[in-house]
């Protein structure tokens, strides 16, 4: 390169400090760290699935509890591995870094926000699912068919709670998502633009 | 021969560090940027078949993932400051110092640039040709060169190079 600005530029670029050093340091001591979480998480939907086949055994051997013991087990029964093969999958290279192109990336980031903003928009729908399932357990315990009525308010009070917190969590998920979309609409277009030169 | 990662990673952390800092300038979502990026490099580095092509390589992965921090960070990112705050009397101060002053007026105005521009002025600043920066932008060297001029351009009145 015989540009004089050009040259003046890249010593200056080029003598710039950075902690390189540092984060490289951090890189070696944290290899093993996401498989640790990664072994916890599997873990813990160990012990939830366990906790579920107790609930199916005291189903099974308590009569006066059966349904409200049968419908738990049921639920962390399938909800257990779901989030087991969840955490697995989430944590799968989706992307290949060095095959994408900065528009291919752009693209891809513009769909995943859309493909978000759908899976927030069916996740509201939770709220309305719990809402039933208490519900159920009230007119159950109406009927006579279940005697635990400090349970269902306890159980009543934590669903509420963990609805509203989910609630405003997806609001605030989804205004990021948005503002996400909208730059990488933007970025997409700016080289768009100048890819122009090339057609 | 298959190229060894932790040799690549420790060769070309600098490099890339200067990459991830003209896309993020909170200092430890950098060093966060940096460290996703080496990670990166480490799980691509199997598929690279030439190992001639290892800058452009590494450069594409660098840019690309920091194209996705900028836009997971776009809502985070405070508003511009002034060029001129960086402007501060240099007159008396050692050599490195001035050096060091220089290197961050020119780390802010390349932050200033497009996306287009800003690509391929940090790429030509960490000495590649048109042809390596073409490969790893996936752009014709045509392109690299007209992106490259007008950089140049904005460069100056960002600067006040005349």
């Amino acid at each position: 390169m015989n540009d004089d600005f050009l040259l003046r530029l890249q010593a200056d670029w080029q003598s710039q400090d950075n902690d390189a050093d540092k984060v490289l340091r951090r890189l070696r001591r944290n290899r093993w760290t996401p498989h640790i979480v990664l072994g916890a998480e599997i873990l813990v939907c160990a012990l939830a699935f366990m906790v579920g086949l107790w609930f199916a055994w005291i189903a099974m051997h308590d009569a006066q509890h059966r349904l409200l013991f049968a419908l738990s087990a049921a639920v962390l029964l399938l909800v257990a591995p779901a989030l087991c093969v969840a955490g697995v999958m989430a944590r799968r290279p989706s992307l290949a870094w060095d095959v994408e192109t900065p528009e291919s990336l752009l693209e891809v980031g513009i769909r995943r926000a859309e493909s978000s903003l759908r899976a927030i928009r069916i996740g509201r729908w939770h709220v309305a699912i719990i809402a039933a399932f208490v519900i159920t357990l009230w007119m159950a315990e109406a009927l006579g068919f279940i005697h635990a009525i400090d349970f269902l308010i306890l159980y009543t009070t934590v669903s509420l709670v963990v609805s509203v917190a989910s609630w405003l969590w997806m609001r605030w998920r989804e205004n990021g998502v948005r503002s996400e979309h909208a730059a990488c609409v933007r970025l997409l277009a700016a080289l768009q633009v100048d890819n122009g030169i090339d057609s | 021969m298959p190229l060894d990662a932790h040799e690549v990673v420790t060769k070309f952390a600098p490099a890339l560090a200067r990459i991830a800092a003209s896309y993020e300038r909170d200092p430890a979502l950098r060093d966060e940027l940096l460290q996703e990026i080496l990670m990166a490099v480490v799980s691509s580095l199997p598929r690279l078949k030439d190992p001639d092509r290892l800058k452009p390589f590494l450069f594409r992965i660098a840019h690309n993932r920091c194209l996705t921090h900028v836009t997971q960070r776009i809502r985070e990112r405070a508003s511009q400051e002034p060029l001129d705050d960086l402007a501060v009397e240099t007159a008396g101060q050692d050599q490195a110092l001035i050096e060091r002053e220089r290197g961050q007026r020119l780390l802010e105005a390349i932050r200033r640039l497009a996306l287009p521009y800003r690509q391929v002025m940090t790429l030509i600043l960490e000495d590649m040709s048109y042809e390596e920066i073409a490969e790893a932008l996936a752009i014709s060297v045509a392109n690299v060169g007209i992106r490259v001029n007008r950089a140049k351009q904005q460069l100056k009145v960002l600067l006040k190079h005349e």
